[in-house]
């Protein structure tokens, strides 16, 4: 088995389909809201109460570590379309990762827009350079999740396997 | 993006394409994933058909149509399938209404 063939596999792995509902999708961007607070706290903490190179060792790998558990856990629930290459996806599995890609591209330059007005605020306030070493890191990661974000929040969620059969369930 | 998700159903309901699969499918006894397998496709994608989530291209449309040997129009339509009325309950096959 190739590596593409097991993140495929490990993608559709049925253990994570309670991820794939609508309201697991929709769970999943929630615990995002609630860790980007939880990483903006632990990193203002970390500034406030240690210093310089202690205070890099931990909010950083702490911050990426919290940050890429997250950005699986979205990738899980949206079976990994934005990850995987679209030679392995069908139709509609191209469809919905194209939508998120251009969807992404327009958040994305928002978000890029709004840095000048950072530097402004940098200018009235003057923020140490280490918050703005640790937002890059964010931004990145940020970058990342965008897509399987944007997929999880407007893609339709998936039906749990439970009847796989000729089942009559949903017919028009 | 809050307003691309109504936007999308919106669109969806525009260009609703309708469809008996799974019907068909319980017809001939066939999973979503025996069918899935048999077009290479996900089986949550023939989900997504049947609920009316995904409009397929014309290429799987006719690749479906070919897999219950059908014609794409007894499979797919641009407006919703009747009821299945008394007359096609009742109805008896049509070998048994030739040798009467």
């Amino acid at each position: 088995m190739t590596r593409l063939e097991r993140r495929i596999a490990h993608y559709n792995d049925p253990a994570y389909d309670s991820l794939r509902t609508r309201a697991g999708r929709r769970r999943v961007v929630v615990e995002g809201v609630l860790l980007a607070i939880a990483v903006t706290a632990i990193t203002v903490l970390f500034t406030a109460l240690l210093q310089g190179y202690l205070n890099l060792g931990l909010s950083i790998p702490a911050s990426i570590g919290i940050w890429w558990l997250w950005v699986y856990r979205l990738r899980l629930s949206t079976r990994g379309l934005t990850d995987l290459p679209p030679e392995v996806l069908d139709e509609r599995q191209r469809t919905a990762r194209a939508r998120a890609f251009e969807r992404s591209y327009r958040v994305l330059v928002v978000g890029f827009l709004l840095l000048p007005f950072l530097a402004i605020v940098d200018g009235l306030i003057g923020l140490e350079p280490i918050v703005y070493f640790v937002a890059g890191l964010i931004g990145i990661l940020v970058a990342l999740a965008t897509p399987p974000l944007v997929l999880a929040l407007t893609e339709p969620g998936e039906e749990l396997a439970t009847d796989d059969g000729a089942s009559l369930h949903g017919a028009r | 993006m809050a307003a691309a998700p109504a936007r999308d159903a919106r669109d969806r309901d525009r260009e609703a394409v309708h469809n008996r699969l799974p019907l068909l499918r319980a017809n001939a006894g066939v999973s979503r994933t025996d069918l899935a397998d048999a077009l290479g496709i996900h089986y949550q994608t023939v989900g997504y058909i049947e609920r009316g989530e995904y409009a397929p291209s014309l290429h799987l449309a006719l690749r479906i149509a070919s897999f219950f040997d059908l014609p794409i129009e007894a499979v797919f339509s641009l407006e919703p399938f009747g009821p299945l009325g008394v007359d096609a309950l009742t109805a008896r096959p049509a070998n048994d209404a030739d040798r009467r």
